[in-house]
């Protein structure tokens, strides 16, 4: 037993070192001052990544901030509008239910490029071209595929009993709204805002071409810096990137883990 | 009467959004069939799909598009099960395990095409390995593993993030199984392996399908890696679409549209050829109960 055990132990470490490595010398990367080929070791330790990032550019510390809200604003829709879906799709029979369904799939079939190109002219038709509105409805629709998903799932596995029996005690369909099924879905729902949110965060084409130069979004921002020279800046940069898009997600599974606690009583 | 409506006043936000998504198929669509009233072009035409289809530019971005999806699909979807599978047998700081194969599927892929430079590049890490292993003297005798023409560092930027997804797809799936049909197997007299490969394997396929064709239609359409890990040419094909979109010339822009036609219309053949294979599969297994 023990010898079979082990080659999945040594696979399992083989694999968190594939996926650990790559992080470990990108923040390598971005502490250095120079790092000349054939060196194995950096020149020096040096802040001037982090410099460039946070002092001499200006702009790109407030992009940082209006790209997490902007992320945090199609997490939002992405999260209520599929939460609405979901309901629909599991609790409820109806014509074209299955052709809707398959619609909420769509946004992973038709690559994002393809939709930006194809909407751009009536986005400048209807005037919401380069603002925040057209880059917001591509997020939320490449957000939905997803939060549907997963609120769907959760929606079917807890089904209606709870609220028929408040019901049957003379509650209200509100009341039991916001005092059973929202707080029993409330792990699920952070859930895929969660994963909404760093969708969102990543995108770029769509923000790119959509938003047309003036919707910065970190991810926008960062793009040219990748294939540019100077690694130690995009270093400092992604690794900046990488960061933010984690500490949300840590975040609100912290946040879940509270609420599960508090709702279970016991320790997930 | 207003209960009946229910479901369809929930979905009305989302059904505006999937109009807009439609619209801007029918969009591309139509202009690639050189449809586009503004500029006098009033009528269809298969003049633009034609010339696509006769440019050599255009076939070798269609192939290497379809062959870089398909490769890292492949790789991914064995890598993928294989850590599933090792996963689920590994007991052991399970939950750092767990944690850490989430962390490529957090990973936006602009960071993975750095990662893939920061390693695989000339004057990458591998690279200076290689020269203190004196396997190369000078930085360009390390050979052009990305930036070349197989896409092959577009192939391993996919891997490296989509097999960590397909593992955590299928996880919770082939654990039900594994604890159930598989310990049966076992218990039955049949070797681990043996029990893996007739009956864990074969149970799993729905959720291994699903997540395969996930990663193959989005690694055939993406923009981004193909972009900053590719070379002038031949260009994947959302990377030439979208240059033949931004040219100044607006008479050009069906043919951009055509390009965009042809990558929705693979994407919509791979979507329905899951969905057979889905059908069959899930037909496959009720017969086999059926006896």
């Amino acid at each position: 037993m023990t010898n079979k055990n082990s080659i999945f132990r040594v696979i399992m470490a083989l694999v968190a070192v594939c996926i650990l490595i790559p992080i470990i010398l990108m923040t390598a990367w971005a502490f250095t001052s120079r790092w000349q080929w054939p060196d194995l070791l950096g020149e020096s330790l040096s802040l001037r990544g982090f410099e460039e990032v946070f002092i001499n550019n200006v702009q790109g510390f407030r992009i940082l901030v209006s790209s997490v809200f902007i992320s945090m604003e199609a997490a939002f829709f992405a999260t209520v509008i599929g939460y609405m879906s979901a309901q629909a799709f599991v609790m409820y029979d109806f014509p074209f239910k299955k052709w809707l369904h398959f619609g909420s799939m769509l946004p992973i079939i038709i690559p994002s490029s393809v939709f930006a190109m194809g909407i751009h002219v009536y986005f400048i038709k209807w005037g919401i071209n380069d603002s925040i509105i057209g880059v917001l409805i591509g997020h939320v629709l490449y957000c939905l595929p997803y939060t549907v998903n997963i609120l769907g799932d959760s929606r079917e596995a807890l089904g209606n009993r709870y609220e028929q029996q408040a019901m049957m005690l003379g509650c209200d369909g509100v009341t039991a709204f916001f005092h059973i099924t929202l707080p029993l879905m409330l792990p699920s729902v952070i859930s895929a805002f969660s994963m909404a949110y760093i969708i969102s965060f990543s995108q770029y084409f769509i923000t790119m071409l959509l938003g047309g130069g003036v919707v910065k979004t970190y991810a926008v921002l960062v793009f040219p810096l990748i294939s540019a020279g100077d690694r130690t800046i995009a270093g400092a940069y992604t690794l900046v990137f990488l960061l933010s898009s984690m500490m949300i997600f840590i975040l609100f599974e912290g946040v879940i883990k509270f609420i599960v606690k508090k709702i279970v009583g016991t320790e997930t | 009467m207003i209960k009946k409506a229910v479901p369809y006043i929930l979905l009305v936000p989302f059904m505006v959004l999937l109009l807009i998504l439609l619209l801007a198929v029918a969009n591309s669509l139509l202009q690639g069939l050189g449809y586009m009233p503004v500029l006098g072009l009033n009528k269809i035409s298969l003049d633009y799909y034609k010339e696509v289809f006769l440019n050599p530019d255009f076939s070798s971005s269609l192939l290497l598009s379809l062959y870089i999806s398909v490769i890292s699909t492949i790789f991914s979807v064995v890598i993928g099960v294989l850590i599933c599978a090792a996963l689920i047998k590994t007991k052991r700081a399970e939950k750092f395990y767990r944690n850490v194969l989430r962390i490529p599927i957090l990973t936006p892929h602009i960071v993975v095409a750095l990662f893939v430079v920061i390693i695989f590049s000339q004057s990458g890490i591998l690279s200076r390995i290689w020269y203190h292993l004196n396997i190369i003297n000078e930085i360009n005798e390390f050979p052009n593993i990305i930036y070349n023409r197989k896409g092959i560092g577009i192939i391993l930027g996919y891997i490296w993030k989509e097999a960590p997804f397909v593992a955590y797809f299928v996880l919770s799936f082939m654990e039900s199984i594994s604890v159930s049909y598989e310990e049966a197997a076992i218990n039955l007299g049949a070797s681990p392996i043996r029990s893996f490969f007739s009956v864990t394997l074969p149970l799993s396929m729905p959720a291994i399908l699903n997540a395969a064709f996930i990663i193959l239609i989005f690694s055939f359409g993406a923009y981004e890696l193909p972009f900053l890990l590719g070379v002038t040419k031949p260009k994947a094909l959302p990377v030439q679409a979208y240059v033949e979109y931004s040219h100044p010339d607006l008479r050009h822009r069906p043919y951009a549209m055509a390009e965009n036609g042809v990558m929705i219309l693979i994407s919509l053949v791979m979507a329905a050829l899951y969905f057979y294979l889905w059908h069959k599969k899930l037909d496959g297994i009720r017969k086999s109960y059926d006896k």
